[in-house]
């Protein structure tokens, strides 16, 4: 008999304990479904902040350029003077003489230069990258190159898009 | 009588370990300030576009 009552209360107290396990179990595994989730989506927002920042980079920095551009281009015939005018002084930085600008048509649209440049192959051949360079929307034709001894002289036909949209 | 009571102990050791850890993990938390800075960014994006296509729109009619 009393074997038979020891019996029973030694089940009814390991069937409560399997109870509070399974019970603190559940939870336990909840919580660890729980803080993965939160966990991975943290990571997933810290991927798409620095996503978002490259892109806002690349964005900023398009968006200079592309201003600089419209800048350039909102008053044609004094900025692409005024654009020169900067461009003989960095020239002769590099010992690059221009010896001719000539706007030889000018339009709504466009704008053609006659440019020549006098100096060293290297010289003239970086002033001419950074023309490229600085107005995008340009077009480089009939470029000529002239010996003279050591220096060169180069004719450069420039045509300016000013209301293109790109 | 002494396996029932080393099986009772066991049992109860078990559950409390298991309560303790419950317990002591921490939960984790959403974290805002990336949120936030999410929500930052995606509106300095959507104000650069206004802003460029606004410019897009005058410059032309201007430079006419």
């Amino acid at each position: 008999m009393e074997d038979k009552k020891l019996f029973y209360t030694f089940i009814t107290i390991t069937g409560i304990l399997n109870v509070c396990l399974i019970i603190i179990s559940t939870l336990g595994l909840n919580k660890y479904i729980q803080n993965i989730q939160i966990i991975n989506e943290n990571n997933k927002n810290i991927g798409e902040v620095n996503n978002k920042i490259e892109v806002f980079k690349q964005k900023n920095n398009f968006q200079k350029a592309d201003l600089k551009v419209l800048k350039k281009r909102l008053n044609p015939n004094t900025s692409i003077a005024s654009y020169i005018e900067q461009l003989d002084i960095k020239t002769k930085e590099r010992n690059v003489i221009i010896t001719k600008s000539t706007v030889t048509e000018s339009s709504n649209e466009n704008i053609n230069i006659d440019l020549k440049l006098y100096g060293t192959f290297n010289g003239v051949m970086n002033v001419a990258k950074e023309i490229e360079s600085d107005l995008p929307l340009t077009e480089i034709s009939n470029s000529k190159i002239e010996t003279k001894g050591e220096l060169i002289e180069m004719t450069l036909n420039i045509k300016v898009y000013l209301n293109k949209n790109d | 009588m002494i396996k029932k009571i080393f099986i009772t102990l066991l049992l109860v050791c078990t559950v409390s370990i298991n309560y303790i850890l419950l317990t002591t993990v921490p939960k984790a938390k959403l974290n805002k300030e990336i949120q936030n800075k999410l929500l930052d960014i995606d509106t300095t994006n959507a104000l650069i576009d206004v802003y460029s296509n606004l410019v897009k729109e005058l410059i032309p009619a201007n430079a006419k």
